[in-house]
């Protein structure tokens, strides 16, 4: 495989590269699906390839190729080169990348069982014994049951002399059912919806989550839904529990600290942000007991790997500390825009197909201090959410709105009953403002994000957000 | 950025059915794609690559037994794990059961609706044309952003019955954004040859956009009579067409339309046809199982007719009493959503956009919309944001800019609401499902929700 690096890295300079970097990955997935009992899918796939970046006259070029000789690392080396020299001829600034010391290294995603060793009649009979559950109900019409996994062996290099070797693995598994009656059908999901659970870790995942042992009250969930009155309309106290925080975080403040964004990057798609590099250090973007941490190296994240696609190894830093914006997702181009010496290492692709973008880490909600009981307990009229149906949120990540499976509603610090379609809707800064109370670390949860999209081409990428339950005050719900 | 010839698709394929002999079925998909893309913003080219792949899909029986598998590993070695996965696959299954028949011929088995010319147009030549765009936001003190891509698309069907069909195509298209200090401008164009995108003219477009969008008002959430052009209808299509047209929701019970095929749900001037035929629509003549696509009637005079069927959900209506055949709209096998339509057409109505414009005396015009997605399925409530230009419309005059607005909107409630189509249409990627060729819509009492504060 070096001399495979090194060949490519070669062609790049001999064709004019001022700087190069190459990745060569190879991915093995598997996805296991049931339906209504019956096996939906149950597929293996194996993927090949090699992308290539250079630097060219201070201009960006990549090419990538499925096939893996060296005629076409050769090849894509100089149409990179080609394509680079087409960018510089109307760019005005040069790229300038942000050092980074030039490691040589392995790292591998710790897991405690390799899940391509488990075998396929164990993991069969783990959903289909779901499934049956799932569906022991006629007023459950349909219920899907998922697995998945997959294993990235990456090799990366560049001309600065960096070599990292990564072994990836996650892991992941979830159900959801739909119960129908008079016409109207009600989703429940388990773990999580879209899909449900996937982490950096190997099968001790699919133990943990005891999939069969929460089957029946999902389905019981999902039933009652039909019958649960509509989640109230107007402006009242809201309580969201980690199922949906996590894409609470992901949309209004992951895809927001997106240095690429915030610096027009993405405008013409996925837009822009609010939260621009003029308010870095003062902008108060939720109340003094908001703390968002992102790091690349918590446990079981799917954003956590050793390093970055710019070679970058993984760091821990704040972007809102004590209610303040103070730091960005940043990749080794765009770092200096913001002052910073380092690049935060956020730069990633979907496999080798994609060229790195900037991209969210894993980036979690610290606890606070609070019990269950008190955050309950602390509310006069309102209601809590779980497990996101439905995400929509303006280009600058201001005007927000959400849809969840399942409500409660809360009178007098008492939990009173079930409410179906909940919604609510805010301003971001405004949001997190009226966040008064966290819960402790015992309720802290650790949520992945498998299918975040993002670019042109599109590309999906992952990472993780853990919270605790947490309080808003004054929302508007029931839209 | 090479396309595969008939010859090498037919090496793989042959190979494969090859190495396959002993087992009792065999089906396969061979797809390859190739894109280009300069990417802009902040009127320079920010990113700016080629990218190719290409993958085998198998699908075989053995010993009663079916297995999966996927690769994109096309040499020798690569095809020969791949067929030992998906036998190794198959050992673990149950027997299968309700085995369809393999698809023997199609009729339609070939259509090409790639130019070569688009398919190798050069990052220079992009390059060249971009400059035009900077310097039209230079000149008006504007940043631009966008995209200007190039890429084909091929795929090839064989089994072991004897079918083999073919499909390719190109498209180029172009997208930009202009910023101005305030307000932004927006427009898109796609076609087959990059010959048919006009660049300079969407680009003065957007530019035009963002200067009439400069210094917008207050918007005031509530019910509006909206025009839509055809980028701001196709959001609204394509989650009809996920929640609504395909058979096997219907079957579930869990779609929104389920149940109400023969009933009249939408406005009189709201028709709608799946057609892969369309001569703008580019569509492939037979789906991923080898079924010719039929052209179906999806919704005549707001009268939905029912959704569309692949070979399984046809045999599984059929067993309800119908009888039902495939129209042709399968997907990929084994995918978890059943047959869609890839190619709708809304029918066209009489109108200009202008005179859409001129027939409303309070109203909004709408440039496109963003992030929709789904609050409701059983309503098919979606929700939204209004982008790029969001314009007032007084005593048939669009008179001065708004701020960007959310919505929150029944389906059926916006598409019985249509009070005028247009007689021109345009072509929209899906983001799922395809291409649509769509009318701009008048529409009534459509619901803003909250403003954005831009």
């Amino acid at each position: 495989m070096k001399d495979m690096l090194q060949l490519a890295l070669d062609a790049a300079r001999a064709a004019g590269a001022d700087w190069a970097d190459l990745r060569i990955i190879h991915t093995r997935r598997q996805a296991i699906q049931t339906r209504n009992g019956v096996l939906a899918n149950l597929t293996d796939s194996e993927d090949l390839g090699f992308g290539i970046r250079v630097l060219a006259g201070g201009a960006w070029g990549f090419a990538s190729s499925n096939r893996l000789e060296a005629a076409e690392l050769k090849a894509k080396a100089a149409e990179a080169v080609r394509i680079a020299r087409a960018s510089a001829s109307l760019n005005r600034e040069q790229v300038r990348l942000a050092p980074e010391p030039a490691w040589r290294d392995f790292w591998q995603t710790p897991i405690q069982i390799d899940p391509f060793a488990v075998g396929l009649p164990e993991k069969l009979a783990l959903l289909m014994e779901c499934d049956r559950i799932l569906r022991a109900d006629a007023r459950i019409k349909e219920a899907t049951c998922s697995m998945s996994f997959l294993r990235e062996h990456q090799h990366y290099a560049n001309s600065e002399g960096a070599h990292i070797e990564q072994l990836l693995t996650r892991s992941g598994a979830g159900y959801t059912v739909t119960a129908v009656e008079n016409g109207e059908a009600q989703e429940r999901s388990f773990p999580m919806s879209h899909g449900g659970q996937v982490m950096g870790l190997g099968w001790e995942l699919i133990l943990a989550l005891d999939l069969p042992g929460n089957a029946e009250r999902t389905r019981e969930e999902a039933i009652a839904l039909l019958s649960a009155p509509q989640c109230p309309s107007g402006r009242m106290d809201l309580i969201l529990k980690p199922m949906q925080l996590v894409l609470q975080i992901h949309e209004s403040v992951g895809h927001a600290s997106e240095l690429d964004r915030v610096l027009g990057f993405e405008a013409n798609y996925a837009g822009t942000s609010f939260a621009t590099t003029d308010k870095l250090g003062h902008f108060r973007y939720g109340s003094p007991i908001v703390n968002l941490v992102a790091d690349g190296t918590v446990p079981g994240g799917l954003a956590t790997q050793g390093y970055d696609d710019d070679g970058v190894r993984q760091q821990r830093w704040h972007i809102v500390q004590e209610g303040i914006l103070k730091g960005y997702m940043t990749n080794r181009e765009l770092a200096h825009r913001v002052e910073e010496e380092r690049s935060r290492g956020c730069n990633r692709a979907e496999g080798w197909f994609h060229l790195p973008i900037t991209r969210i880490n894993n980036l979690s909600l610290m606890p606070g201090t609070h019990s269950w009981d008190q955050l309950v307990g602390e509310v006069e009229d309102g209601v809590i959410m779980d497990a996101n149906k439905c995400w929509s949120i303006d280009q600058q990540r201001l005007n927000f709105q959400f849809g969840c499976e399942i409500g409660w509603r809360v009178q007098k610090g008492k939990i009173t009953g079930m409410v179906k379609n909940p919604t609510y809707q805010s301003i971001t800064p405004e949001f997190w403002g009226s966040c008064d109370a966290i819960c402790g670390p015992e309720h802290w949860q650790l949520v992945g994000v498998a299918n975040c999209g993002k670019g042109q081409p599109g590309q999906t990428a992952e990472m993780s957000h853990g919270s605790s339950p947490a309080r808003f005050r004054d929302i508007m719900v029931g839209v | 950025m090479s396309v595969y010839t008939r010859e090498a698709q037919d090496a793989i394929l042959d190979r494969v059915l090859d190495l396959c002999k002993g087992v009792e079925r065999t089906e396969l998909r061979l797809s390859a794609s190739a894109e280009a893309l300069s990417r802009f913003a902040n009127n320079g080219i920010q990113q700016n690559l080629s990218q190719q792949d290409a993958a085998l899909q198998i699908s075989l029986v053995e010993n009663g037994r079916q297995g999966f598998a996927v690769t994109n590993r096309l040499d020798g070695e690569g095809l020969a794990a791949l067929v030992d996965s998906a036998r190794r696959i198959a050992s673990f299954q149950e027997p299968a059961k309700n085995l369809l028949p393999l698809v023997p011929s199609c009729p339609t088995p070939e259509r090409d609706c790639l130019d070569h010319a688009t398919a190798e147009w050069g990052p220079e030549d992009k390059a060249a044309l971009l400059a035009r765009t900077f310097d039209l936001g230079r000149e008006a003190g504007m940043e631009t952003s966008g995209i200007l891509s190039n890429s084909w698309s091929q795929l090839a069907i064989a089994n072991s019955a004897g079918l083999r069909c073919r499909y390719q195509s190109s498209r180029a298209r172009f997208s930009t954004t202009y910023h101005g200090t305030d307000a932004s401008g927006w427009s898109e164009g796609e076609a087959r040859s990059f010959n048919a995108l006009d660049i300079e003219a969407l680009s003065l477009e957007a530019r035009r956009i963002a200067q009439a969008a400069a210094g917008p008002g207050k918007p005031e959430p509530g019910p509006w009579t909206v025009v839509l052009p055809p980028a701001a209808v196709a959001d609204l299509i394509m989650f009809l067409n996920w929640l609504g047209l395909g058979a096997q929701d219907h079957l579930a019970g869990t779609s929104p339309l389920a149940g109400k095929t023969g009933q009249t749900l939408f406005s009189p001037l709201f028709s709608i046809t799946d057609d892969a035929a369309h001569p703008m629509a580019d569509g492939m003549p037979f789906d991923f199982d080898g079924v010719s696509r039929r052209t179906v009637p999806l919704v005549d005079k707001g009268v939905f007719l029912g959704p569309v069927h692949d070979r399984v959900t046809a045999r599984e209506a059929s067993a309800q009493g119908a009888v039902v055949e495939s129209t042709g709209h399968g997907l990929p096998r084994p995918n978890p959503h059943g047959p869609f339509p890839g190619n709708l057409v809304v029918a066209p109505g009489t109108a200009s956009l202008e005179e859409l414009v001129a027939g409303t005396e309070r109203g909004l015009f709408v440039t496109h919309l963003h992030y929709t997605n789904v609050q409701d399925r059983n309503e098919m409530m979606l929700t939204g944001m209004t982008r790029d230009g969001l314009f007032l419309i007084e005593k048939g005059r669009i008179t001065r800019p708004v701020r960007n607005m959310r919505f929150t909107e029944s389906l059926f409630r916006a598409f019985a609401n249509i009070e005028a189509v247009t007689r021109d249409q345009a072509f929209h990627g899906g983001f799922f499902g395809g291409g649509f060729v769509l009318p701009g819509l008048k529409i009534r009492d459509f619901h803003f929700t909250s403003e954005s504060g831009f």
